[in-house]
């Protein structure tokens, strides 16, 4: 049975249940019928009459009666998951670029999807979020609570991420409108579907063109509905395919010379397809302990060495290895994640030499990717001579092609640099998932825990790391949260506790919304968030009313978000051990190893 | 077979918390606590569960990571069925650094206190022996007057913003230094300004005052030489950076002359030409052989005076005084009537005129001021009409009478009169000489001479006064005998020959007559007295060698001893003559003593300023570097400069 | 990034640059009239409050004040500016006098003890990385713990499987207090594995009275042994990065103290320069 307590929006009632549930939206899972899903706005017709048959109820009575049946998967579900929210005209309901967790269903009125480019130079400055004032910051170091863990039970929400205090008003929206192509949307259509499944940013801007009444339905929402109706799971994940698709070649700087018509005739002959597992961090645990998480042993071979190359490979998300083969063994040249491409350099030199280079290097996905498929005459007849010589130039330049000149070279004997050794033990362990990885060079590291203790001041007196983890030479990988690109933590979070920032991504966990199911510590593949009791004012666990279980509580990183400073970590510690670094970002990191 | 101790997987490795002070006894073993232990470090936990009541019932609550419910279940009264034993908590690293740096603080704060308070304050507070000289010094108090105070005291010492000079002060008690001890080299500004004539004031020195703490630092052990002072100290006032960065001493201007020798005495006009023959190819027999033979150091070692007049001057010199000429002293002068015109009794050809002396004499009777009012020039009577002239006569008879009547005595009352002297008790004149110099003066004058000038020059002079006379001259037989000069009593005056040098007849006068007289008709006579006996036509001219500087306008000094300084006023250069000449050749006086080339000494003197002088001789500081290049550049100032002038006493 | 090594040398040039100037204005302005002494007091306990200002910063991290590898910099750099202006301040010459040979002591030693620990956390780190396990320090006794329990898990089962007890015995007479608890013996102090060569021999020695099945158990003794042996290593390295802060910080305050007992006595009993 849910409570209250459960349901999202609190100020839901049955009322408004019994409202949503009239959302064509539900239509396929009351009928339970196959729609015609060719058109996204046919999908969700509802057929009231039917409503009944699925729901086991007879809507009729229940529409004069208050009190709703319970146990009721999809009641739970709407009650859980979805919120009803109001736009007013030329609010910004979502923005590209930025983090989402839900998708969207227009129960009433019209939405303009801005069409790429888009408008992300253009939009008005979102406020960022509430970080503490000097005062409160000395007054958090003055008093720090004495024992670990302590919670005031009763406490204000905190969830930093609050949307509906956030409303953004684009006040010149009518003449963006003119200005900008779009997509307009209407009553029975979703969006926001690919953020919010695929765990990457927002794909383009979406703007309330009328007054209109949207459905929210948060990820847990759209993955307990796929879940539940097999018709439903199916049409979302045509929509997700299709409009990623197309929304990723739109952003690609490749082809951003080209025109939209242009795209759709390429987005037609574009194969979508998922290698790897979704769900990769249960192989991950797995190959961790047997020890074969090195390439030879787990990963998912997308394309190989030597193999005739057909066609351009788009990273869409996930991430992928490059690597060339060596003996036996694959040496990684470098990984490549969402909006990256492999091939070109290939295609180029085939394309202007007029030969047939046959692939140099092998391309395997690293948990999973979503890699969509350019045939490459296409690539051949309307991308390339449309590039400059320059750019060309600089692709058949590429470190790859320059690195198998090179080897073609050399003696047989590779010389290893750590460098590269790093990037295998980065990419073997699947860290390349991370925005801000901590690293600690052992080297310099002293082991005196200021980090952990300024860390703790930060977290009122907790700290929120161990200094313990995987190593390579004198690199270790400190578990801490990463942020990953790729946050699998929050697959299985019920309450939705786990949220990502939507300004820059970090993966936060909001204290009074966690139940402590430790949902997300087991899935966490780095064993990066750690579960905690809650404790009173003197120290002693909190026990919960009913269970008298202790009142546990998931807890991670959480870059410092709130804080003057950022991460309190890198600050701290005196010997420049330490460092946040974004893997993606390789040459910084290759920087800071080498300094 | 590769042993992994740390589990990374959150289930096994919860937070290390070095943050806390306290952590569980038996982490070692592996046991995690629940509850951990309270903040001053005791074990909260008993059991492993707190039961709770539901429905009449009592429920484990053994967490879920502990092992969940237990099967045996809480007892009857509501207490878990397992008891834990109480660890010891253990003080994690931090908490032990907090606790030693606490008990850091405590120990030293107590340490400082205690000592602070205690009667052992003084040795452990202070920051060294004294040095020897000092070593008498017991109580603290005797420098330090806030310190038989409490701690307080000295806090508020402290704060109260003092300076060094207060708490040089108590040094004075024992040193005295004087009323101006914290002024410059301890001296009153125009002291200062008159021992270092023709120096210029360093531009420096227009400061506040100075400490005695400012230079000597005590308190640095027992070998401390107090006096030895810092050179960079002097760089405060005087301009000594050239030394101290480029090692060079400033050069010698006059040194070691200030002014004019008080004896003039061109040695190189002696050493090159009067010291030989005629001839100039032979030494005189009275000659001196060397600087040596002149000069020798006194009993202190650092000054090379002249010895004295019989020594070193006598022998080539006496014939001035054994050829002297003598002059007249009294005289009867010639008036412009005949004495039968006057109906006075006057000696007959009287041919002479009246002397500055007999002027100065008379100048006392308002008669012969009266009589010589109008005259332009004292020397000529011939102007004078009958009644001053007849004033004149019985002005000068009346000297003769109160001669006779009063002996000695007139002549010194009339001197006091004519020069205006006052004695007091303690000494001090009004006049330029003392007492017992215008005594010793009237001591040698030939009242014997005199009383028989008398009887012969004016023989009815009793008759004529008819007042009652003393008859001291024929009750006294005055004889002034003098070995330094001569009387001769002429036919119409009475003549003084000096015979001998520091003849105190012409001293005294020369003294007398030095200084401004307030009455013109003195002040004149004194002046022409003055010039006359300095001049060249002087029986003996004592200016000849003993230089005259004018004070002012119309004062003068006449230098006589060769030195006036006294033993005990320190220089502000310290040499010491002894300590370099023993054992040295004679000829080693001209390694530092070189020639002046340029011939100005002797005309130095006309202006009578001491001041302006052109030295005999320039001493170069080549001859000081060639042993002293350290002191002069590298090490204290003191070696040879003074900083305390003024004398100090203990 | 700046490189460690521009750095050092940044910063030391930085240094010879400030010492020289500061000499130099000694030389020309500082000595007359007793102001050296002065001066370079006053130059110390401002360099000195700042090199405690690092210690507080620390306690104040949450705050944006700069990174604290940027203030041990400076740290490292103006403590030895301020040994040089000590040195100036006592002219060079030992301290007379008991509380100012305290004073000499406190500064001098938490100075030294300051560039020996700058020295350790350089050189250890490599160490601790290039031999054994990473252990956080306050986990190591567990760990032992956990080693002896394996150990003695081990040679029990030996002596069940195999129906002898020479192992054990073994290990009782000659491991048993080597496993008791973690150990911090001088030699780890320079990574001597001589100790540990002594072991190996003895277990040699010892298995050729063994047979095959036991000897698999004196394998896995002996990789214990190791374990442990490298344990004790890092635990000996630890302690010795964390305690010579024992020495260093609890000096600060003590020095601290001091100092202004010291600038009250001065100021009491010598007084300001006009």
């Amino acid at each position: 049975m849910i409570t209250k307590d459960e349901y999202w929006d609190p100020q839901m009632s049955s009322e408004l249940i019994r409202h949503i549930l009239m959302f064509q939206l539900f239509d396929s899972m009351i009928k339970d019928e196959l729609p015609d899903y060719s058109s996204s706005a046919d999908i969700f017709k509802i057929n009231t009459e039917d409503l009944e048959n699925t729901l086991d109820f007879d809507l009729s009575d229940r529409l004069e009666d208050p009190k709703l049946p319970d146990n009721n998967p999809l009641i739970e579900i709407i009650c859980k998951h979805t919120r009803i929210v109001k736009f007013k005209k030329g609010d910004i309901i979502i923005r590209e670029g930025y983090y989402g967790n839900s998708a969207f269903f227009i129960a009433s009125g019209k939405v303009a999807a801005i069409l790429p480019p888009g408008l992300i130079n253009q939009q008005p400055e979102q406020l960022p979020v509430k970080k503490m004032s000097l005062f409160e910051s000395l007054k958090k170091l003055w008093n720090p609570p004495l024992y670990p863990e302590q919670r005031n039970i009763i406490e204000k929400n905190q969830a930093l991420v609050s949307f509906n205090a956030q409303r953004v008003h684009l006040d010149n929206h009518a003449s963006v409108l003119k200005k900008n192509e779009y997509n307009e949307l209407s009553s029975g259509e979703i969006f926001g579907v690919i953020a919010a499944l695929g765990r990457t940013p927002r794909t383009s801007t979406v703007i309330a063109k009328t007054y209109c009444e949207l459905l929210e339905i948060r990820w847990q929402g759209l993955r307990d509905l796929r879940q539940l109706n097999e018709a439903f799971r199916k049409s979302i994940d045509s929509l997700y395919k299709k409009n990623s698709l197309l929304a990723h070649l739109y952003t690609l700087p490749l082809f951003s010379s080209l025109s939209r018509s242009a795209i759709q005739l390429i987005a037609e002959d574009t194969s979508f397809k998922r290698y790897g597992s979704f769900e990769w961090q249960a192989d991950y645990k797995e190959n961790l302990e047997n020890n074969t998480l090195s390439l030879q042993k787990s990963e998912t071979l997308i394309i190989a060495e030597g193999d005739k190359l057909q066609s351009l490979y788009l990273v869409r998300s996930g991430f992928a290895r490059v690597s060339y083969n060596y003996n036996n063994g694959y040496q990684v040249i470098k990984y490549l994640g969402r909006g990256d491409c492999f091939g070109l350099e290939t295609i180029a030199y085939n394309w202007k030499n007029n030969s047939n280079l046959h692939l140099q290097t092998s391309l395997h996905a690293l948990g999973y990717a979503d890699i969509l498929q350019v045939p490459s005459y296409i690539v051949e007849r309307m991308v390339l001579p449309g590039m400059k010589e320059a750019e060309i130039n600089k692709h058949l330049n590429s470190d790859l092609l320059q690195q198998f000149a090179k080897q073609a070279k050399d003696s047989p004997v590779k010389e290893l640099s750590l460098n590269d050794a790093v990037l295998d033990f980065m990419s073997d362990y699947h860290f390349i998932n991370g925005s801000s990885t901590m690293l600690i060079d052992t080297d310099r590291c002293t082991r005196c825990d200021d980090c952990v203790t300024a860390c703790a001041s930060g977290h009122n007196n907790n700290p929120r790391f161990n200094r313990h983890g995987y190593r390579y030479d004198h690199f270790m990988v400190a578990n801490a949260c990463m942020h990953c690109s790729d946050p699998v933590c929050m697959i299985d979070c019920p309450t939705g506790a786990i949220q990502r920032n939507p300004l820059e991504g970090q993966i936060i966990i909001s204290d009074s919304m966690c139940i402590g199911c430790s949902s997300c510590a087991n899935a966490c593949p780095y064993e990066n968030i750690r579960m905690v009791q809650a404790r009173d004012s003197k120290g002693l666990p909190i026990h919960d009313n009913e269970t008298r279980q202790a009142v546990l509580k998931a807890t991670k990183c959480n870059l410092c978000i709130d804080q003057l400073g950022g991460p309190a970590c890198e600050r701290a510690c005196p010997h420049d051990a330490l460092k946040r670094v974004d893997i993606q970002d390789l040459p910084q990191m290759i920087n800071w190893m080498n300094r | 077979m590769k042993i992994q101790l740390q589990k990374f997987i959150h289930k096994y490795s919860s937070y290390s918390r070095p943050n806390q002070s306290w952590s569980c006894g038996k982490q070692a073993q592996g046991y995690q606590c629940d509850a951990g232990p309270d903040a001053q470090g005791q074990c909260r936990t008993q059991y492993e569960c707190t039961p709770y009541k539901k429905d009449a019932r009592w429920i484990c609550t053994r967490n879920n990571s502990q092992g969940g419910r237990c099967t045996e279940g809480p007892l009857a009264n509501g207490d878990c069925c397992k008891q834990v034993v109480s660890c010891q908590p253990i003080r994690s690293i931090r908490g032990k650094r907090k606790l030693l740096v606490k008990w850091t603080v405590f120990t030293t704060f107590a340490v400082l206190i205690f000592f602070l308070s205690s009667h052992l304050r003084a040795e452990f507070f202070s920051p060294g022996d004294l040095s020897f000289k000092h070593a008498k010094i017991q109580e603290c108090s005797t420098c330090h007057a806030v310190f038989d105070t409490s701690s307080f005291e000295w806090i508020k010492q402290a704060l109260s913003g003092n300076f060094l000079i207060h708490n040089s002060n108590k040094c004075l008690d024992c040193h005295q230094f004087g009323e101006h001890a914290h002024d410059a080299h301890g001296l009153k500004a125009d002291e200062l300004k008159q021992l270092t004539p023709n120096k210029v004031k360093p531009e420096k020195s227009d400061k506040k005052q100075l400490a005695c703490l400012n230079c000597h630092l005590e308190h640095h052990g027992e070998n401390t030489d107090l006096t030895n002072v810092a050179k960079q100290n002097c760089a405060y006032c005087h301009d000594i950076e050239k030394s101290m960065t480029q090692n060079k001493h400033p050069e010698f201007t006059q040194y070691p002359f200030k002014q004019n020798t008080k004896i003039i005495f061109d040695h190189f006009t002696h050493s090159k030409k009067y010291y030989y023959n005629r001839a100039g190819d032979q030494l005189l027999e009275t000659a001196p052989e060397s600087c040596l033979s002149c000069h020798k150091s006194d009993d202190s070692g650092i000054n090379m005076g002249q010895q004295s007049y019989d020594n070193d001057c006598k022998a080539c010199h006496n014939e001035i005084f054994e050829e002297s000429e003598s002059f007249i002293v009294f005289d009867i002068p010639e008036l412009a009537f005949e004495a039968s015109e006057l109906n006075a009794q006057w000696p007959e050809d009287a041919r002479g005129t009246l002397t500055h002396f007999m002027i100065l004499l008379l100048a006392s009777d308002p008669l012969f001021t009266e009589a010589v009012t109008d005259l332009e020039d004292y020397f000529d009577l011939s102007e004078l009409n009958k009644t001053n002239t007849l004033k004149l006569i019985k002005s000068i008879k009346n000297l003769y009478f109160e001669i006779d009547n009063k002996g000695p005595i007139a002549l010194k009352q009339r001197l006091i009169k004519a020069f205006n002297c006052q004695f007091n008790d303690q000494g001090q004149s009004s006049c330029s000489i003392n007492e017992t110099e215008l005594d010793q003066l009237v001591s040698l004058m030939p009242i014997q001479l005199l009383c028989e000038a008398k009887t012969r020059w004016f023989p009815k002079l009793d008759e004529e006064y008819k007042a009652e006379s003393s008859h001291y001259c024929a009750n006294n037989n005055h004889n002034s005998e003098s070995d330094t000069g001569e009387w001769i009593l002429e036919e119409l005056s009475i003549e003084y020959r000096p015979t001998k040098h520091n003849n105190p007849l012409i001293k005294t006068l020369l003294n007398l007559s030095s200084r401004e007289l307030s009455s013109a008709l003195t002040e004149k006579t004194r002046l022409e007295l003055f010039n006359e006996l300095i001049s060249e036509d002087a029986s003996v001219q004592c200016s000849k060698c003993h230089s005259v500087e004018s004070v002012d306008a119309k004062n003068f000094k006449v230098n006589w001893p060769a030195s006036d300084k006294s033993s005990t006023q320190k220089e502000f250069i310290k040499f010491r003559h002894d300590a370099h000449i023993k054992y040295q050749d004679e000829s080693i006086c001209n390694d530092c003593h070189q020639e002046n080339s340029k011939d100005g000494y002797l005309d130095s003197y006309e202006d009578h300023d001491p001041l302006t002088f052109e030295s005999n001789f320039i001493t170069d500081n080549k001859a000081c570097l060639s042993c002293h290049q350290n002191s002069m550049t590298e090490t204290q100032c003191q070696t040879c400069h003074n900083y305390h002038i003024s004398p100090p006493l203990l | 990034m700046m490189s460690f090594n521009r750095r050092r040398l940044k910063n030391s040039l930085i240094l010879i640059f400030v010492s020289l100037a500061l000499n130099t204005f000694a030389m020309y302005f500082g000595t007359p009239l007793y102001r050296i002494q002065i001066w370079s007091g006053w130059i110390l306990l401002t360099l000195i409050l700042l090199l405690f200002l690092y210690s507080v910063r620390k306690k104040i991290n949450l705050l944006p004040i700069g990174k604290a590898s940027s203030w041990l910099q400076f740290h490292a750099y103006a403590g030895l500016l301020s040994s040089l202006v000590f040195l100036k301040h006592t002219s060079f010459q030992l301290p007379t006098g008991t509380f100012e040979t305290l004073l000499a002591i406190l500064f001098a030693s938490t100075a030294l003890s300051g560039i020996i620990g700058m020295i350790f956390s350089r050189i250890i780190p490599l160490h601790l990385t290039r031999r054994g396990e990473e252990v956080i320090y306050e986990r190591i006794p567990a760990f032992s713990y956990k080693l002896k329990v394996q150990a003695q898990d081990l040679v029990l089962e030996c002596t069940l499987q195999t129906n002898s007890t020479a192992l054990a015995d073994y290990y009782q007479n000659h491991l048993s207090g080597f496993f008791q608890k973690p150990y911090m013996p001088l030699f780890h102090l320079y990574g001597s594995m001589g100790y540990l060569h002594t072991l190996e021999i003895k277990h040699n020695t010892f298995c050729r009275y063994l047979n095959e099945q036991e000897n698999q158990y004196a394998k896995q003794l002996f990789e214990l042994i190791r374990k442990k042996y490298d344990l004790d290593f890092h635990y000996t390295l630890q302690s010795l990065l964390k305690t010579w802060l024992f020495i260093h910080v609890p000096l600060t305050y003590a020095l601290l103290l001091a100092m202004t007992v010291h600038l009250m006595l001065i100021y009491a009993f010598l007084g300001h320069l006009q």
